[in-house]
C-alpha cells in the first residue's frame, strides 16, 4: 500500500539517498535500521514529503507522486493535503508549547480538517486514553516527562486517523526508564493493525515487533527481509558488522 | 567655583515644558505603533513574498537601518522638497523619518523572532497537514511574538529617546522647549537637568515594565 521507488535525495553536495526502494503492506510494521547518516530519517521524511525527493516515485494508497527534472513541483496545498493522511512522531517531540495537551492533539482536526471543537475534543480525549494519558488534557507540555510528551505526540498523530504512522527514532531522546512506556504504546498500535514505519535503534524491540526490516547504510538499502532473516541470519557483511555491535553484552573475562 | 542651582524659575515655564513633553510622547507613541505595524508587514512580505517583493523590501530595510536617523530627518525636510517638489512641514518630516526608521528595526526584530522559533515546530505543524500560512498563524507567530516582546519594548525605549532629534528641525518637543527656555533664562544647567530628569521619569517605568513582561512570558 506504500510504494517507494528509486528515491534520490541530496542536500547540496551530499548525496543522502542513492536509489532507495521500499514496499510496505497495509497493517504491517516496517523497521529501518542502520548507522547514523545512512539516510533512514531522510527516507522517512520523504514518505510524508517533509523532504521532497530529487528523483523517484512515492505512492501511498491511491495517490502517487513522481519526482524528477521534468516533473511539476507540488504546491503547498497539495503537500499539506497529502500530509494530513500521514502521521509522524519525532525524536524531539515537536509539541506546540503554547497549547495544552488536548490543544496539541486536536490542533490538526480543528485547523486542517475544520472539525467542530466538541467533536475534535471527543476524538482527542479518546486518543489520549489510548496512549494512557487521560487526565493530562489541561497540562502544558513543559510540565510533562519525556515519555509523556512522546505519547502526546503519538496521540496527536493518531487523532488525524492517518493511513500510515511514521516514527523517527521516537525513543532516542528519552531516559531509559521512560522508553518502555512508549514502546508499549507502539506494540499496542501494531497489534491493532496500524501501518507503521519506524526508524529505531531499539534492536530488541525491532526484532520483536517488525514484520519487515531494512538495513540501510550510505544512502542505499543493504539488506532487507523479515526480522528473523535480517537479525538472526544477516547475509551481507555490512549488516553483520552493524549488528555485531549490539550483541556485545558479555563482560570481559578475567584471565588467570 | 560653586554653582548656585536655582530651579524655582522653571515653574513659570511649566506649560511650555508640559507641552513639549506632550509632543515628545505623541511622536514616540504614534511613530512606534505605526512603525511596529509597518515593520511586521514588511517582515511578513519578506517571509512569504516572491523575490520581486522580498528584494526591494530588504533594500528599504537596509536603507533605513544603515543611515543615521538625524541624516534621514534632515534629508526628508530639506532635500526631499528639492528632489520631488513636495513641500512637507517639519512635523511631517519628523513623523515620517521616525516611523520609517523604527519600522526597519521592527522588520528585523520580526525576522529574528520568527527565526528564533525552533525548526521542529514547522515539522510538527506540517506533519499534521497544515499549510504554510496555517503553520505561521497557529504555531510559529504566537511563539515568535512572545520571543519578540523584549526587543519590541527595547526598541520603543530607544525610539522615545530618538524623538529628541526632531528638535533640530524646530519641532516643539521637550528638548526644543528646553532650548527655548534656556535662551530666555540663560540657565542651561537647570533647564537641561530638568529635561533629562523628565526623559528619565518617563523611560524608567518603561524599562521596568519591559523587565516584568519578560519574566512573565516564559512558558
Amino acid at each position: 500500500m506504500i510504494n517507494i521507488d528509486s528515491l534520490h535525495k541530496s542536500f547540496g553536495a551530499l548525496q543522502v539517498l542513492r536509489g532507495v526502494s521500499l514496499h510496505v503492506e497495509k497493517g504491517s510494521v516496517t523497521c529501518l535500521v542502520g548507522p547514523s547518516g545512512s539516510g533512514k530519517s531522510t527516507l522517512l521524511r520523504c514518505i510524508n514529503l517533509l523532504e521532497i525527493p530529487d528523483a523517484g516515485h512515492v505512492r501511498l494508497g491511491a495517490r502517487g507522486f513522481n519526482f524528477g527534472a521534468g516533473d511539476r513541483p507540488l504546491s503547498d496545498r497539495e503537500l499539506a493535503a497529502y500530509r494530513a493522511d500521514t502521521g509522524m512522531v519525532f525524536q524531539h517531540f515537536n509539541l506546540f508549547p503554547h497549547m495544552t495537551v488536548l490543544g496539541n492533539v486536536v490542533e490538526g482536526l480543528v485547523t486542517v480538517k475544520r472539525m467542530k471543537a466538541a467533536q475534535a475534543h471527543q476524538i482527542g480525549r479518546a486518543q489520549l486514553e489510548r496512549v494512557g494519558l487521560s487526565g493530562k488534557e489541561a497540562e502544558h507540555p513543559v510540565r510533562l516527562s519525556g515519555g509523556q510528551k512522546q505519547r502526546v505526540a503519538i496521540a496527536r498523530a493518531l487523532a488525524m486517523n492517518p493511513e500510515v504512522l511514521l516514527l523517527d527514532e521516537i525513543t532516542s531522546a528519552l531516559d531509559p526508564e521512560l522508553v518502555d512506556d512508549v514502546l508499549a504504546v507502539i506494540r499496542r498500535l501494531a497489534h491493532d493493525g496500524m501501518t507503521m514505519i519506524l526508524v529505531t535503534h531499539e534492536m530488541a524491540f525491532a526484532r520483536n515487533v517488525c514484520d519487515q526490516v531494512l538495513f540501510m547504510a550510505d544512502g542505499v538499502v543493504v539488506e532487507e527481509g523479515t526480522a528473523e532473516q535480517v537479525f538472526d541470519a544477516p547475509r551481507m557483511q555490512r549488516t553483520q558488522q552493524f549488528l555485531a555491535r549490539y550483541s556485545r553484552t558479555a563482560l570481559p573475562v578475567r584471565r588467570g | 567655583m560653586t554653582y548656585h542651582w536655582q530651579f524655582g524659575f522653571l515653574w513659570e515655564y511649566r506649560w511650555l515644558i508640559l507641552g513639549g513633553l506632550g509632543v515628545t510622547l505623541a511622536f514616540a507613541i504614534g511613530t512606534t505603533m505605526l512603525g511596529l505595524a509597518i515593520g511586521v508587514l514588511i517582515g511578513l512580505g519578506r517571509l512569504l513574498g516572491a523575490a520581486w517583493l522580498r528584494v526591494p523590501l530588504t533594500g528599504v530595510v537596509e536603507l533605513f537601518r544603515c543611515t543615521p536617523l538625524l541624516v534621514q530627518l534632515v534629508w526628508l525636510y530639506y532635500a526631499l522638497p528639492v528632489v520631488s517638489g513636495i513641500e512637507i512641514s517639519a512635523y511631517t518630516a519628523a513623523g515620517l523619518a521616525l516611523t520609517l526608521y523604527v519600522s526597519s528595526f521592527y522588520a528585523e526584530i520580526f525576522r529574528g523572532g520568527v527565526a528564533s522559533v525552533e525548526i521542529g515546530q514547522w515539522d510538527g505543524a506540517r506533519a499534521v497537514g497544515m499549510r504554510r500560512l496555517q503553520v505561521l498563524r497557529r504555531v510559529v507567530l504566537p511563539q515568535a511574538f512572545r520571543n519578540m516582546l523584549p526587543p519590541i519594548m527595547n526598541q520603543a525605549v530607544i525610539q522615545l529617546k530618538n524623538t529628541s532629534l526632531i528638535s533640530t528641525v524646530a519641532v516643539a518637543d521637550l528638548l526644543y522647549q528646553g532650548s527655548v527656555i534656556t535662551a530666555a533664562s540663560y540657565r542651561p544647567l537647570e533647564v537641561y537637568t530638568l529635561v533629562a530628569a523628565l526623559y528619565f521619569a518617563v523611560l524608567f517605568p518603561m524599562t521596568r515594565l519591559a523587565s516584568y513582561l519578560e519574566r512573565r512570558l516564559r512558558f
